[in-house]
Order: structure tokens, then C-alpha cells, then sequence
């Protein structure tokens, strides 16, 4: 990879990560850290790294911090220190601000393979490179994701 | 086939968009078959989550990389050629200095002021005396041969005869050119004469002969000068030509000490934008 490579891997893709760091951390002054971080990784290996590579090898770095700094500091401000004043400034529709509640319900790995999943699009074997899981682990795990976001949506739904 | 056993995982495979089409007409076909599991497949489908494309990371610029201070490289690259260059320079004004000492009195070059133009080569003389003594000896007293009727007999074979004797000239020194002119003119007569006939022949020369003769003995004397200067005239061709050379060679001998002065008083300063990392006064 060469400079322009990672430039443009910083056009393309630091919003995307910094996102998905946001749903992970929870916390956006963590989730900026970690795309620093993971771009920083990016230019110190980017001679090992492919051009096509480049969009999985920061998810993959950001996964890993993301995981250990949720793992190490067990944050469990989610839902208001992000989530809910955003969603009320921007006026999000009930069923997405049920979703990101939900999201609080889950782990910090199954919310990552939901997050890499839906926002990112990934298949199975994508997100098991990105994360270091088998194939079948992988969907396990989404299934698991999808059972609980659901139960909890159709469990809210009887509420309202 | 979906069942009942498995729709749950259809479904959620569909909610990730991994099912084949054929699967999904499947999925359908099986929800169609049982609508009441219709709501759960849109519970499934609605745990999709959708980007939040309104959150963006402010400030990429800190994270945008600029080439890593390719600039110095190029400036110490640059320093490197300005100082092979410098050192060059020097070299050669070393060695044109050198060679403005051996170059003050060009051999060829003093040979036009010096040397008279009007004189023979004596080498040539001899071995021209020398061929037509061979020639005739048994036909012509060595009494009556003069300088020029050898010339004029020995003209034919003289380019050939020469060429050797001023190609021994030029390799050799002007003292072994004598001894050979000396050594070799008996061996000659001796084939053939005897000594006496050399020494009379020698001895009664004409005057021209004589003078052009006493010529390498003023070579032999001492003065190497004029024994290189010789060697342009050993050279075969005319005069007006041998003129001509010489002027080259002043020419050239001036222009190379106009520069080797104009080099003196010169001084070489190596300036890398506007910091002078040395002066080489000459």
C-alpha cells in the first residue's frame, strides 16, 4: 500500500469505522481513539497490506480495540451517553431507537458481527477474517444477535 | 426444504441476506403455507440495523498522511552530487596543473621556433646513403654519390625504407637511433665492401651530407631538446604541413596555459542554496 492508498482508505472509509466504533465503544470520544488507532496500525503495516485489503484490516484492528476497550472498562452508558440523545436530535423513527436500545442488550461481540453484519454488509466469511471466528461461529453468533433483537422488539411492541 | 424445524434459521439467514433465491422463494412458499408465522419473519427482517450516515468522523485531515520528509532525502542527495562534482573538479584542476609544468616546453610545439626548417633529418639522409650505397656499390663509387642523387635514385623505395627507420626514431632514443645509423652502415659494407670503401665513402661526402650528418652528433650532445624536436621532422611529410602542426601546437600550448593561469587565480566555492560548505582557493 502506498500513501495515496492510505489517504484514500482515510477518504473512504473513516466515517464508516469511526461508526461502527461508536456503536461498539459506545462512547464517541472512544470510538475517535480507536479510528486513530486502527489508521495508525494501517500506515505503520501498509506495506503488508493490500490496497483491497485495506477496508478489512482497519475493521479488523478496530474490532480488537474496540472489544478490549469495551471488555476492560465494561461500559454500560451506551444507550444514553450515545445513543438516545442522538436519536432524539435527529428525530429517529421509535423502531430505530427500539434497535439501538436493543443493541445495548447484547455483548460487545455479538453487537460487532451485527454492526459488521448490517452496516458493513460483510458475509459470513468476511466478518469470521475480521474477527478471527470460523464461518459457523460467525453464524451462531449473528443468529444468537438476531434472536434477542428481535424478542426484544416483538416484546416492546407488546408494550406500546 | 424449510420446515418447522428450521424456518426460524431461513429466516434469520434471511434477515443477513444470505439466502440463495431458490431458498428465498422457499422461505416464502413456507410462510405462505403458515401465515401466522408472517410476524415473525418481519421481526426478523426489522432487526436490520440501517447506518447512521449522519455521524461522521470530523477532522480526517489529522489522520491524512503527507510524504515522509522526502524533501531532505532529495537535499542530501543533492549535497552528495554538488560534492562528487566539487571533487571531480578538483581532480582535474590537479592534473591540468600537474601537466602545465610539463607542458611549458611541448616537444613539438619548440620544434618550429627552434629547429630550421631548411634542415634534413640526418636519419633520413643516411638510410637514403644507405640504401643507395646498397644499391650501387658495385656500379657507383661511394666517391661520386651524392646526397640528392640518392635522394632521387632511392625516391621509389623511399617511403618504404623510411618508414621503419623513423618508426625506430620514434620508439627509441635519439642515442640508439646514432648507434644504429653507425652500427648498421658497416654491416652493410661490410657484406659487401670492405671497411675502407665505408670510411672514404663516408669521409667524401658532400658538403650537405657532412652537415646533415653532424647533425645527431650535436643530438648526441646533450640536448634533448632538440633531439624530440627531430621528431617531428622524422615525420614524412612537408614542410608547409610540419609549419602548419606547429601552429596547432603553440595554439594549443597558449590556450592551455591561458587557462591553467585564468584556473590560478580562481577560487571553487560549493553553495548549497545560500550556506557555502567550502572554498577551494587555487
Amino acid at each position: 500500500m502506498e500513501l495515496n492508498d492510505y489517504n484514500n482508505s482515510v477518504k473512504e472509509w473513516a466515517d464508516a469505522l469511526f461508526r461502527f466504533a461508536c456503536k461498539c465503544t459506545g462512547n464517541e470520544e472512544d470510538a475517535r481513539d480507536v479510528v486513530q488507532n486502527s489508521f495508525e496500525v494501517l500506515w505503520q503495516k501498509r506495506e503488508q497490506v493490500a490496497p483491497a485489503k485495506a477496508k478489512a484490516f482497519l475493521f479488523q484492528v478496530a474490532y480488537n480495540q474496540s472489544v478490549d476497550n469495551y471488555r476492560k472498562q465494561r461500559r454500560v452508558s451506551y444507550k444514553e451517553t450515545v445513543d438516545d440523545n442522538r436519536s432524539i436530535l435527529q428525530g429517529q423513527s421509535d423502531l430505530k431507537r427500539v434497535l439501538e436500545r436493543a443493541l445495548t442488550k447484547l455483548d460487545e461481540q455479538a453487537r460487532a458481527l451485527v454492526l459488521l453484519k448490517d452496516y458493513e454488509g460483510y458475509n459470513y466469511e468476511e466478518i469470521g477474517q475480521i474477527t478471527g471466528l470460523n464461518e459457523s461461529q460467525v453464524k451462531v453468533y449473528l443468529h444468537r444477535a438476531r434472536k434477542v433483537l428481535k424478542d426484544y422488539l416483538v416484546s416492546v411492541e407488546h408494550v406500546i | 426444504m424449510v420446515n418447522m424445524e428450521n424456518y426460524e434459521e431461513y429466516m434469520m439467514m434471511y434477515a443477513d441476506g444470505e439466502l440463495k433465491e431458490a431458498e428465498i422463494k422457499a422461505l416464502m412458499a413456507f410462510v405462505d403455507a403458515y401465515p401466522e408465522l408472517r410476524k415473525e419473519l418481519e421481526a426478523y427482517t426489522a432487526t436490520k440495523l440501517l447506518s447512521d450516515t449522519t455521524l461522521l468522523y470530523t477532522n480526517k485531515e489529522a489522520l491524512l498522511k503527507t510524504p515522509p520528509a522526502s524533501g531532505r532525502n532529495i537535499g542530501l542527495r543533492t549535497w552528495w552530487m554538488y560534492a562528487a562534482a566539487a571533487a571531480v573538479l578538483l581532480f582535474a584542476i590537479t592534473i591540468i596543473r600537474q601537466n602545465g609544468d610539463a607542458i611549458d616546453s611541448p616537444v613539438i610545439a619548440n620544434t618550429q621556433t627552434e629547429q630550421p626548417a631548411s634542415t634534413q633529418t640526418p636519419v633520413i639522409n643516411n638510410t637514403i646513403q644507405k640504401d643507395s650505397n646498397t644499391e650501387e656499390l658495385h656500379s657507383i663509387p661511394a666517391s661520386s654519390v651524392t646526397n640528392e642523387n640518392s635522394i632521387a635514385k632511392a625516391k621509389s623505395k623511399k617511403q618504404k625504407v623510411n618508414k621503419p627507420a623513423i618508426i625506430e626514431k620514434l620508439i627509441e632514443e635519439p642515442r640508439v637511433v646514432k648507434e644504429e645509423t653507425i652500427v648498421q652502415q658497416p654491416v652493410y659494407k661490410t657484406e659487401n665492401e670492405p671497411v675502407q670503401e665505408v670510411i672514404a665513402q663516408q669521409t667524401t661526402q658532400p658538403n650537405g651530407i657532412e652537415e646533415t650528418t653532424s647533425a645527431p652528433v650535436e643530438t648526441i650532445n646533450n640536448e634533448p631538446q632538440k633531439q624530440k624536436k627531430r621528431l617531428l621532422d622524422l615525420l614524412p611529410i612537408n614542410k608547409n604541413k610540419k609549419e602548419g602542426v606547429s601552429m596547432i601546437a603553440n595554439a594549443l600550448t597558449k590556450r592551455i596555459e591561458n587557462v591553467t593561469d585564468n584556473l590560478k587565480d580562481t577560487d571553487v566555492k560549493l553553495k548549497i542554496g545560500n550556506k557555502e560548505i567550502f572554498i577551494v582557493k587555487l
